[in-house]
């Protein structure tokens, strides 16, 4: 019961804020409702993870449902979106105290966030292809609104460059899940059931096969290109760096992941039809091939934040990497890499977005003496590019030794490509951004205000505690979801973390 | 362009999907219409131009 209230609150708190941040008579309130956003999707988010963790799916109806792989998301979702409207009450505020942004569009930011946050939640909880794919065009609706939303002619640009591309990769998933569709209802009749993940993957094996394969191309590639994977990943850096920070950070985090989970879910029910051998090389040689193109465009970046959106693009490689090498090792380094790189990039664009409001510009050479500077924010920077260079002591070491550990026993060759990609990137990251922090501050810039502070440094902090204890410790409610996420693509196991 | 088409395509390949799928799908490609003209606008606004080989601002 409990759980089934914490779910219909996921799903319906998001659109109900935004739309309330239209009307709300003023901007304080606008602002309290968001923290109050924040408190009531927290709390919901608790209860649905505690509750499918301990293995119940939770369903409301016949298209609300959240099982192991549904609730990773929304953990993820809540998380990193929670932080995001915490940073970006901090962020944009201090852009409206500055007069570079007025009230009016203040709201608009907000109501077009929690709008893109209803959307991802709702993607990741309904169990029905069509719809999801409809709650994820419309997250890519909202983001399209969000990514321009300075007006700037660079903005205005790279939206414009999102818009393109995610219409025509959009597209193509629909045609992808129209092509499931079509060989479901052989099988299952022409009802909503032939649409519902759950029922797919039970009649998998009977579904005709090249529909199945073609279906999965025209997905990897459609979906693929709303998650950067290379080589549809042009719109990224673009759409990425120009946004406003708090929204580089949630493209970065949350729907490159949601666009990941829905080439997942069809990817399971393609391996279970037609056997892993498919779909593997496609995952592996795509994921491969964005790790390369990020780690070498990275030479050259001259913008910090497209820096680190090529970053993520680099991230979201291993993560493909990982799934599809496959297996217990390969399924868990890939997950974990997702929701590690979630908590780490968005930590990363928060630093950037601090650095942005102090010294106005994003040309990284003219930053330096960070960590004297603003330690708060060159400590954290430090700490997420550590992270995203994936060193120790943080999580995405240890998923992307798993991965390589997986890939080595699979094929050796991918494990040694891969280790070497890593390593030209780890490299790269490094070599751009210690100069950030290091050495003595040259420009002094313009300080941000104390409000603004104390919602930032909350965000980090929150980021911060959560990605370093998962570089040590598996939470048992953690451990348990995996346990089931992995069992849904195959051989089932029991996670442990030492 | 491309976009009509493979819309197209896949309404056409659907066999009458559920309504409110169809319903869903109408709306959100409403909305995107929307979106394409309001960028359209603003461009218009920055660029004086509707020209889009003209978006060459951004590199790398």
């Amino acid at each position: 019961m409990i759980a089934d209230a914490s779910l219909a609150v996921l799903t319906l708190a998001p659109l109900l804020a935004g739309l309330l941040s239209l009307v709300m008579p003023n901007i304080r309130t606008m602002e309290w409702l968001q923290g109050a956003l924040v408190a009531v999707l927290v709390a919901a988010m608790g209860l649905t993870v505690w509750r499918v963790a301990s293995g119940h799916e939770i369903v409301i109806g016949h298209l609300l449902r959240v099982d192991a792989l549904g609730a990773f998301m929304i953990l993820m979702l809540v998380i990193v979106g929670g932080t995001g409207l915490i940073y970006a009450l901090g962020y944009m505020g201090e852009e409206l105290s500055r007069g570079d942004l007025s009230p009016s569009r203040y709201r608009m930011f907000f109501c077009l966030l929690n709008l893109y946050l209803w959307a991802m939640i709702s993607a990741a909880s309904i169990d029905n292809i069509a719809l999801m794919w409809i709650a994820v065009e419309g997250s890519t609706l909202a983001a399209a609104l969000l990514v321009g939303f300075e007006r700037t002619k660079a903005a205005l640009e790279a939206g414009w460059n999102y818009i393109i591309l995610s219409f025509i990769g959009i597209a193509l998933a629909l045609f992808g899940t129209v092509l499931v569709y079509y060989a479901a209802e052989r099988v299952l009749g022409v009802s909503m059931d032939a649409l519902s993940w759950r029922a797919l993957r039970l009649v998998a094996p009977t579904l005709d096969p090249t529909t199945l394969k073609l279906a999965f191309v025209f997905v990897v590639i459609g979906y693929g290109t709303k998650a950067g994977v290379a080589p549809m990943h042009t719109w990224l850096p673009d759409a990425h760096a120009q946004a406003p920070t708090p929204i580089s950070a949630m493209l970065s985090a949350l729907m490159l992941n949601i666009a990941l989970y829905a080439v997942l879910r069809l990817k399971n029910i393609v391996d279970q039809g037609v056997g892993a051998a498919f779909t593997t090389p496609i995952v592996i040689g795509l994921g491969l091939l964005s790790i390369a193109i990020a780690a070498v465009f990275m030479l050259v970046q001259r913008d910090y934040k497209r820096l680190f959106a090529y970053s993520s693009i680099e991230h979201v490689g291993i993560a493909l990497v990982g799934f599809g090498v496959g297996g217990p090792a390969g399924m868990f380094g890939g997950f974990f890499h997702m929701l590690n790189h979630a908590l780490a990039k968005s930590t990363a664009f928060y630093t950037a977005g601090l650095v942005l409001l102090r010294h106005g510009h994003k040309v990284t050479e003219r930053v330096t003496g960070l960590l004297r500077q603003e330690p708060t924010t060159g400590g954290a920077m430090l700490a997420a590019t550590i992270a995203l260079a994936g060193m120790p002591p943080f999580g995405l070491f240890i998923s992307e030794v798993l991965i390589v550990t997986a890939a080595y026993d699979r094929c050796p060759w991918i494990a040694a490509v891969f280790l070497g990609l890593l390593a030209l990137a780890f490299t790269t990251l490094l070599a751009q951004v210690l100069p950030m922090i290091l050495g003595e501050p040259r420009e002094d810039g313009r300080r941000v205000g104390g409000l603004t502070r104390h919602f930032t440094t909350s965000a980090l902090i929150v980021n911060l505690v959560a990605l370093s204890s998962l570089g040590f410790y598996l939470p048992g409610f953690l451990g348990d979801l995996f346990t089931r996420m992995i069992a849904l693509f195959g051989n089932p196991v029991a996670v442990e973390i030492p | 362009m491309v976009e009509n088409g493979l819309f197209l395509g896949a309404t056409a390949a659907a066999y009458g999907m559920p309504l409110i799928v169809e319903l869903g799908v109408f709306f959100d490609v409403l909305v995107a219409g929307l979106i394409i003209g309001i960028y359209t606008h603003r461009l218009q606004d920055a660029f004086d131009s509707v020209d889009v080989s003209k978006l060459t601002g951004l590199r790398e």
